[in-house]
């Protein structure tokens, strides 16, 4: 039942993506609090939407161009850590959900390609309101169909793959999520470089690390 | 909005901004978002163009392909709204159409794509990081991102009915690329900020190994020094950094 429950949520994620208003309920960091809680862990699902949307950072549908799929990716995420609870579950939940991403994002070409054949073109012929009604619905649908299927084949072959090769994983929490967070941040730096590395953004960025130096000493 | 021509009712403009929030709904390889345009467009066509005729008429010129922001596509739709109730010639009209797609693209990309959405987000992990529970962080991340955002496409809207074919006059007034650089500083901060937060305060607390952290810092300088192309090699090493462990336990 939660496997169905979450191949409805990878539909609706998918289509808050891009076909639909664009809340950005289809970011890691959200899509991967709404499982955990749907699971019953959503602070697991925080903390691997935080890690995924830290490599996802620079991965914004910017064009049209083709993106990884944040929010199935953490769906999937958390599927494979809830039914491998430990370092090893982690682990294997952000590299699956990496991976699982990006062929999402790959269907996404596909379901873009489909709705060309049905969209009413001008040069083929006169564009009656129907029509473009049955277009709207035709890539509403294709759009939450890939979602749900991506998200639930994602869920099946994570519950079958994670717990055998998560018991196998060496490591501890702590140096599993440090090297992830370390794939992570090369995202943050991606980004400061986009905002230039000019002296007012070194100086604001800087002042950002004595802020949150201070704040997080601070705070605790 | 203005006086010249009729505005319109209320009821007709929440339709458009509602049925804008798919633009993309049929997004495609061939017209773009040219039939979402098109469906977003249709209440306003309907109430300004009684004659069958210049209804069909008009309909096939928006069902042409067509691309912006999706966000601010909204601002394109009140200029061509505003066109259709002035008149405009189909020729006009056209040409709009495909010379105002990428400005608002690039616009817009830049605004929301590359400033706001990574603001909002990189501020929701540091309030995560600082403690605040799972339903808060994303809670102020969907209340503060959204009301941004949903602000933009209704005064994009406004904007866009305003100004009419003089939209590019009214965006150089508007200000937009002075609050992208605006957010853009912000983010700066934003991503110093996390990285005290996450890389530094655990290290100096002894919770994170120094040999870690000086990787964290590595990899985060490697990333601002080689830019977006290493962005994908470092997740997909991430993934066969995993896989090696669990094949033949490296690194153990």
């Amino acid at each position: 039942m939660t496997a169905l429950a979450l191949a409805v949520l990878g539909g609706l994620v998918a289509l808050d993506g891009a076909a639909l208003i664009q809340t950005m309920v289809s970011r890691p960091l959200v899509a991967g609090t709404l499982a955990g809680a749907v699971l019953g862990d959503a602070a697991l699902g925080l903390q691997i939407g935080a890690i995924l949307e830290l490599f996802l950072l620079v991965g914004v549908p910017a064009g049209g161009g083709r993106m990884p799929d944040g929010g199935i990716a953490a769906v999937v995420a958390l599927a494979a850590a809830a039914a491998a609870p430990g370092a090893g579950g982690l682990a294997l939940g952000v590299a699956g959900g990496l991976v699982w991403g990006d062929w999402a994002g790959r269907g996404q070409e596909w379901v873009r390609s489909w709705n060309a054949t049905h969209v009413p073109l001008p040069d083929r012929g006169p564009v009656s309101p129907a029509a473009v009604h049955r277009s709207i619905v035709l890539g509403l649908l294709a759009e939450a169909g890939r979602g749900v299927v991506f998200t639930g084949a994602g869920v099946l072959l994570a519950r079958a793959v994670a717990p055998p090769l998560a018991a196998t994983w060496p490591l501890s929490q702590d140096p599993t999520l440090a090297l992830l967070l370390l794939g992570g941040l090369v995202s943050v730096g991606v980004v400061f470089r986009g905002r230039g590395l000019g002296v007012r953004a070194s100086v604001l960025f800087g002042a950002g690390v004595v802020l949150g130096l201070v704040a997080g000493w601070t705070a605790t | 909005m203005d006086g010249d021509v009729t505005p319109l009712p209320g009821s007709v403009v929440a339709r458009v901004l509602a049925r804008s929030l798919l633009v993309q709904a049929a997004w495609n390889y061939t017209s773009l978002q040219g039939v979402g345009a098109a469906f977003a467009m249709l209440p306003a066509l309907d109430y300004l163009h009684r004659d069958p005729e210049a209804f069909g008429e008009a309909l096939q010129r928006h069902a042409e392909p067509f691309n912006a922001h999706p966000y601010l596509s909204s601002l394109a739709l009140g200029s061509f709204c505003r066109m259709e109730a002035e008149g405009e010639s189909d020729d006009r009209i056209r040409r709009f159409r495909t010379a105002v797609g990428g400005p608002l693209g690039a616009l817009g990309d830049r605004l929301v794509w590359a400033a706001w959405l990574p603001l909002c987000t990189v501020v929701a992990v540091c309030l995560y990081l600082a403690g605040l529970g799972p339903l808060w962080t994303v809670l102020a991340f969907l209340v503060v991102y959204n009301t941004g955002h949903l602000a933009l496409r209704v005064w994009g809207f406004r904007e866009g009915w305003e100004a009419g074919i003089g939209l590019a006059v009214r965006l150089r007034s508007a200000h937009l690329a002075n609050l992208s650089r605006s957010v853009e500083r912000w983010l700066v901060g934003a991503l110093g900020f996390l990285v005290g937060l996450a890389i530094l305060v655990p290290t100096l607390r002894g919770e994170l190994p120094v040999p870690w952290a000086s990787a964290a810092v590595i990899v985060t300088a490697l990333g601002a020094i080689l830019g977006p192309r290493v962005w994908r090699p470092t997740a997909a090493a991430t993934v066969i950094a995993v896989a090696s462990i669990l094949t033949f336990g490296f690194f153990v």
